[in-house]
C-alpha cells in the first residue's frame, strides 16, 4: 500500500510515460497535507471511517482533490464499517466523488454472504440516491453490463471486463461462482426497483433514448449554426485557392454555388466543396440583367484592396 | 408489483445516465452496424426526470466525449443519426481535412471526435480508455 506523503513525494519528479500512470489507487491517507500531487488524475483514496462516518482526514483531502479537478474514488476494504448507506450515499454525492466497496481479502461463506448483503444494502441506496453524479463500484459496473444487454445481447455475452482496475479490484478477487452470485443478487435489487425485469429493460431503453436524443439535438444545432454561418444569397467575387484567380459566382443561399468558367459558363458546385476550394473576397451588387452571368452587368473585378469577407 | 406504481417511484440520477451513456459507447465501440433503439413508452413524469438526469453538466460531458461514435453507431434503419443530419459527402470532406477558413461554413463538419484530451475527465473515461463494466 503507497501512502498519501508518498505519493506526493514521489510524483515530484515523475514523468508518466503512459495512460495508465496518471490512475492511482490504494492510497492511504496519512496526512493532512492537502496539495495535489503531480500528474494525477484519478486516485483512490483508502477509507477510514470513525463510527461508520468518513474521518475530517479523508474527506478533506477528498474534497480538495475534487476541487482542484481531480477525480476520487473512495475505497472502502470489506472490514471498513460504511456505516448507513443512504448517508454514505448522500456524503458522496454531495462531495461529487465515487466508492468502491471492495471485496474481502480472505472469501469465506461468512465474509462472503456479509459483502454481498452490504453491495444489496449499497445498490438500494444508490438507486433512491437523486443527487449521485459519480460511481459506486462495483454496483454501477454491473449497472453499465445490465444496459449493454439492453442494447445487445449478443454483444453481451461474449463481454469482456477490460478496464485494469475493475480486474484487479473484483474480477480477479473471486471465483466465477462468487462473482455470480454476487452480480445475480445485485440484479435482484436493481430489477426490484424497476418493478421486474421488463420494467428494467424500459427504463433502460427510454434512458438511452434519451441519450440519443441528446446526440440528436445537437448535431441539428450544428447544422443551424453552420446555415447561420453561411453567407447570405448573393452575388460574390471568389478567389480560387488552387491559382488565385477571381471568379463571380452566385451563392443560392441553401446549398449551391454558380461559379463562372473561363468560358463564361456557370457551373453548380456544392457549397462544401466550394468552401474548401475558394476564398470569399467580397460580395456584389447582382448583375442588371440575366442571371447567371456577368457579361449583362454587376462587377467586373474585385476591389483593388479585397478584404476577405467574414459573413 | 405494480409498474405504473413502481415507476411513480423511480429515481434517476446523472449517475445513472451517465452508466447509461457509458454502455451505449462501449457497444457502438464494438458493433459494425447502426444501432436501432426500440421506442418505449414511458409515462411524462418519468422521462421529464429521464430528461432532466441527461441534461446535467457531467451527462453532457459524457456525451459531448463519445459525440462522435454515438452519431455515428446510433440511428434508425441503416441510417446514422450523422448521416441524418449530414451528407456522405461532407464527412468525407471533413474526415479528410479540417478547413477553418471554409467562409461557407459547410465544409468542414466539426462533429466532436473521440480524443483523449491531457486532462481526462471521469464522465468520458469509458469513451477514451475503454469500458470498465463487469460481466
Amino acid at each position: 500500500m503507497t501512502t498519501l506523503s508518498q505519493l506526493i513525494k514521489e510524483r515530484e519528479t515523475f514523468e508518466p510515460s503512459s495512460e495508465e500512470d496518471y490512475f492511482v489507487f490504494g492510497i492511504e491517507v496519512d496526512t493532512d497535507d492537502v496539495t495535489p500531487p503531480r500528474n494525477v488524475r484519478e486516485i483512490g483514496l483508502i477509507a477510514q471511517t470513525e463510527g461508520g462516518e468518513l474521518t475530517n482526514e479523508v474527506l478533506d483531502v477528498t474534497i480538495s482533490y475534487i476541487l482542484s479537478g481531480i477525480d476520487v474514488l473512495v475505497e472502502f476494504p470489506a472490514e471498513i464499517e460504511i456505516g448507513d448507506p443512504r448517508h454514505l450515499m448522500a456524503t458522496a454525492a454531495s462531495v461529487n466523488a465515487s466508492i468502491s466497496l471492495l471485496p474481502p481479502k480472505e472469501l469465506t461463506d461468512e465474509s462472503f454472504e456479509a459483502y454481498c448483503q452490504r453491495l444489496e444494502a449499497v445498490t438500494s441506496a444508490y438507486l433512491k440516491q437523486l443527487t449521485m453524479t459519480k460511481f459506486v463500484m462495483p454496483v454501477t459496473n454491473y449497472l453499465q453490463y445490465c444496459y449493454t444487454e439492453v442494447l445487445d445481447l449478443e454483444l453481451a455475452r461474449s463481454f469482456v471486463p477490460e478496464d485494469g482496475y475493475v480486474l484487479s479490484r473484483f474480477h480477479e478477487a473471486m471465483t466465477i461462482e462468487q462473482s455470480d452470485t454476487l452480480k445475480a443478487r445485485v440484479r435482484q435489487v436493481i430489477v426490484d426497483n424497476f418493478g421486474g425485469e421488463e420494467g428494467f429493460r424500459t427504463f433502460a431503453l427510454g434512458l438511452m433514448g434519451s441519450v440519443a436524443g441528446a446526440v440528436e439535438t445537437s448535431l441539428s444545432e450544428i447544422v443551424e449554426e453552420r446555415r447561420q454561418k453561411a453567407p447570405p444569397a448573393g452575388w460574390y467575387w471568389l478567389s480560387r485557392k488552387a491559382d488565385s484567380t477571381f471568379a463571380m459566382s452566385r451563392f443560392d443561399g441553401v446549398s449551391t454555388w454558380h461559379v463562372e468558367q473561363p468560358d463564361g459558363s456557370f457551373l453548380a458546385i456544392d457549397t462544401s466543396e466550394a468552401g474548401g476550394d475558394h476564398i470569399l473576397v467580397e460580395p456584389v451588387p447582382p448583375p442588371s440583367v440575366g442571371a447567371p452571368g456577368r457579361e449583362d452587368g454587376g462587377a467586373t473585378s474585385p476591389s483593388d484592396s479585397p478584404e476577405v469577407a467574414e459573413v | 408489483m405494480n409498474p405504473a406504481k413502481t415507476a411513480s417511484l423511480v429515481v434517476v440520477s446523472a449517475s445513472m445516465a451517465l452508466v447509461a451513456t457509458h454502455a451505449m459507447a462501449s457497444v457502438a465501440k464494438d458493433s459494425d452496424r447502426i444501432i436501432n433503439l426500440a421506442k418505449v413508452e414511458l409515462s411524462p413524469e418519468l422521462q421529464a426526470r429521464i430528461d432532466a438526469a441527461v441534461a446535467k453538466k457531467d451527462v453532457k460531458q459524457a456525451v459531448a466525449g463519445a459525440f462522435s461514435i454515438l452519431s455515428t453507431k446510433y440511428g434508425s434503419g441503416s441510417e446514422s443519426l450523422t448521416s441524418k443530419y449530414f451528407s456522405g459527402n461532407d464527412i468525407l470532406l471533413a474526415a479528410a481535412e479540417p478547413r477553418a477558413d471554409d467562409f461557407t461554413g459547410q465544409g468542414y463538419i466539426d462533429v466532436p471526435s473521440v480524443t483523449c484530451y491531457s486532462n481526462c475527465h471521469s464522465a468520458c473515461h469509458s469513451a477514451c480508455h475503454g469500458s470498465r463494466g463487469w460481466r
